[in-house]
């Protein structure tokens, strides 16, 4: 019965920790940066979370010159537009509205967040100033709805199926045990 | 005065629809929440889930057991799970003595460590990390159930255990045997239970019951009793801390860190918490959020806990006793403070979210309430109404160390007014915590 038990505290203990570490990893930042170069300024943009989900996203701005230097006091400027896949390059469009970053705490970097209200392709538009002169970039990226995660619902619903299993059985088994001793002494 | 006396609700806890006529309709409800967490909107201010969660049932979870003790836990979907998987595939183990001995530690030690893990991973803000966790504790109860008697789980494992027994000790309701019946009685039905009814599911015995704490008021003792020996009593609100016979340091902590956690939920909510933030990833040279919340966290809770000791070693002086025995005896004199501002923390919720209940709830059926306001009441009220309770809260503080000082040894005088002063400065630290601007977390 002992045997039985621990066997059920593993797999609890296994079952939970992956669950936890799925959760535990779910919002540590990734390396998902997207690079582009404007008149031999780089710009790398990543975002904290692993996907770029709706709602708001912390993100991170770092630009480098030519000669792989940090660029500070660039004053980054980000807008964020939903891309709904019509043509609008004929039509009189007003300026958008631009968030202001902030200087990280690493020379180059900046950082500031954007809400994307929906899932789907998004446009962002950077602008910096270097020596003066405004820069201009864009960048299309996909925000994907934050649904269900079936993995971890699946997860646990098969933790869950187990560990009743085999508590049935356990329980079919040890109450055999006694009627058969009951038998016995009888 | 005995509630059974009354012959309706004496009828109503013998029968067979106590207290499945509660525990059923809430099992739905939490089923649909579980669902909704998982797989509903994923936004917080969408989801049902969420809203049903934390803003109204984690807001009343204080009140409840302030008025009505443990109620909850008998009613409790998690308490109802277990009996279920008892029932049909249960191999009623008895509890290994580890979790007789450590139970207490292990619920304070999840206590806070999911406390640490909601503002890490923001647990309450995602309706998909609320869910998780959800699964997690429906999984454990499963286990538990599988494999223990009675309500294991709900004894020695919950989390909210902790907490519940020692606000209920609090509380305005206690369940006791009639001693002079009791001290004849050779059946022991209570505990052990009828061919009808099963035993005490918290493994009490209301013999000998002096505490509150792990009652839950389910019903089974006074189905059970064939002499009619069980009281269900209203009581004046901290009267079972004034005489405690054999106090627990793990109580005592609890009740502490309870304080530093309450404060910590306060500080995350101020508007000033950025600032704060930034400051200390300066001072620490990292940006990792880990890194800095949880030297906040653990710097919220050592402090309440540091000056229980420094108190206990100043009165030392006075009464004789060691830090250790005045850190366990007066950390129960925390518990009405602990609850005061907890409550007052979670009415700001209630009061100034609570709406998003029903605005969640009708986004069930597609009704959209954008844009509308949330609050019932405007936040000087709210914050009116903390004020309030915080004083009462500390009165009720004040007296129960009294009542402790005047029930031990040493200088009455000299004792009262060492605590007397912990808790104000708990309570002025309470005081200017909520007259600080806080942000919602709908």
């Amino acid at each position: 019965m002992r045997y039985i038990a621990n066997c059920f505290i593993l797999v609890f203990v296994l079952g939970l920790g992956s669950m936890f570490c799925e959760l535990a990893t779910a919002n540590i930042p990734e390396n998902n940066g997207m690079s582009k170069s404007v008149d031999g300024i780089t710009m790398v943009l990543a975002f904290k979370a692993e996907k770029i989900k709706k709602g708001i996203n912390d993100l991170e701005i770092v630009l480098h010159d030519e000669k792989d230097q940090a660029l500070g006091k660039a004053n980054v400027r980000i807008s964020a537009g939903f891309d709904d896949g019509i043509d609008m390059s004929n039509m009189v469009m007003p300026e958008p509205r631009f968030t202001v970053l902030t200087e990280g705490n690493e020379q180059g970097h900046y950082v500031g967040n954007a809400d994307f209200t929906s899932a789907g392709k998004w446009n962002l538009k950077i602008r910096f100033t270097v020596q003066g002169q405004e820069k201009k970039t864009e960048l299309n990226i996909v925000v994907v709805d934050n649904g269900p995660n079936w993995a971890v619902i699946g997860g646990f619903s098969a933790i869950i199926t187990l560990i009743i299993i085999v508590a049935g059985i356990t329980k079919h088994r040890s109450t055999r045990k006694e009627v058969s001793q009951l038998a016995d002494r009888a | 005065m005995n509630l059974l006396a009354n012959k309706h609700f004496a009828n109503f806890l013998r029968s067979k629809w106590y207290p499945g006529v509660f525990q059923w309709p809430i099992a739905i409800v939490f089923a649909f929440i579980v669902y909704e967490l998982n797989i509903g909107p994923s936004e917080a201010h969408d989801n049902f889930g969420t809203a049903g969660t934390w803003v109204l049932w984690w807001a009343i979870l204080p009140i409840m057991l302030l008025f009505l003790g443990r109620f909850w836990c008998a009613i409790c979907p998690f308490g109802t799970l277990n009996d279920i998987i008892q029932k049909f595939v249960g191999n009623n183990r008895p509890v290994p003595k580890f979790l007789k001995k450590y139970g207490i530690w292990i619920i304070d030690g999840s206590f806070i460590m999911i406390t640490w893990s909601d503002h890490i991973w923001g647990v309450v803000e995602s309706p998909r990390g609320s869910g998780v966790l959800l699964l997690m504790i429906v999984t454990a109860v499963v286990l538990s159930g599988a494999i223990f008697e009675r309500r294991v789980w709900c004894r020695y494992l919950c989390f909210l255990g902790g907490l519940s027994g020692n606000y209920t000790r609090s509380g305005m309701l206690e369940l006791r045997g009639t001693p002079d019946i009791c001290s004849k009685c050779k059946v022991n039905a209570c505990y052990k239970g009828t061919e009808q009814v099963p035993g005490c599911p918290m493994f009490e015995f209301p013999k000998v019951m002096d505490n509150s704490a792990e009652c839950n008021l389910c019903g089974n003792c006074v189905k059970n009793c064939p002499n009619n020996s069980i009281k269900i009593s209203p009581r004046i609100p901290t009267k079972e801390l004034w005489l405690i016979k054999k106090p627990r340091i793990e109580v005592s902590f609890l009740a502490v860190v309870i304080m530093g956690i309450v404060f910590v939920q306060n500080i995350t909510m101020l508007e000033a918490w950025k600032p704060l933030l930034a400051w200390l990833e300066n001072a620490t040279g990292t940006e990792s959020y880990y890194v800095t919340f949880t030297i906040t966290f653990l710097v919220a809770m050592i402090i309440p806990i540091a000056m229980l000791a420094l108190t206990g070693l100043i009165d030392g002086k006075f009464n004789g006793a060691t830090v250790k025995e005045n850190f366990t005896l007066f950390g129960y004199a925390v518990i009405p403070l602990d609850m005061a501002g907890h409550i007052a923390h979670n009415l700001f919720h209630l009061l100034a979210e609570g709406k998003s209940v029903v605005y969640t709830a009708l986004g069930l059926f597609g009704i959209e309430t954008h844009g509308a306001s949330a609050a019932f009441v405007d936040d000087p009220t709210i914050q009116m109404l903390q004020y309030i309770l915080v004083v009462i809260g500390t009165i009720g503080s004040i007296y129960v160390a009294y009542k402790l000082a005047s029930a031990s040894k040493g200088n009455l005088l000299g004792t009262s007014v060492t605590y007397a002063l912990l808790m104000i400065v708990f309570a002025v630290a309470n005081i200017f915590l909520f007259s600080l601007p806080m942000v919602m977390r709908m």
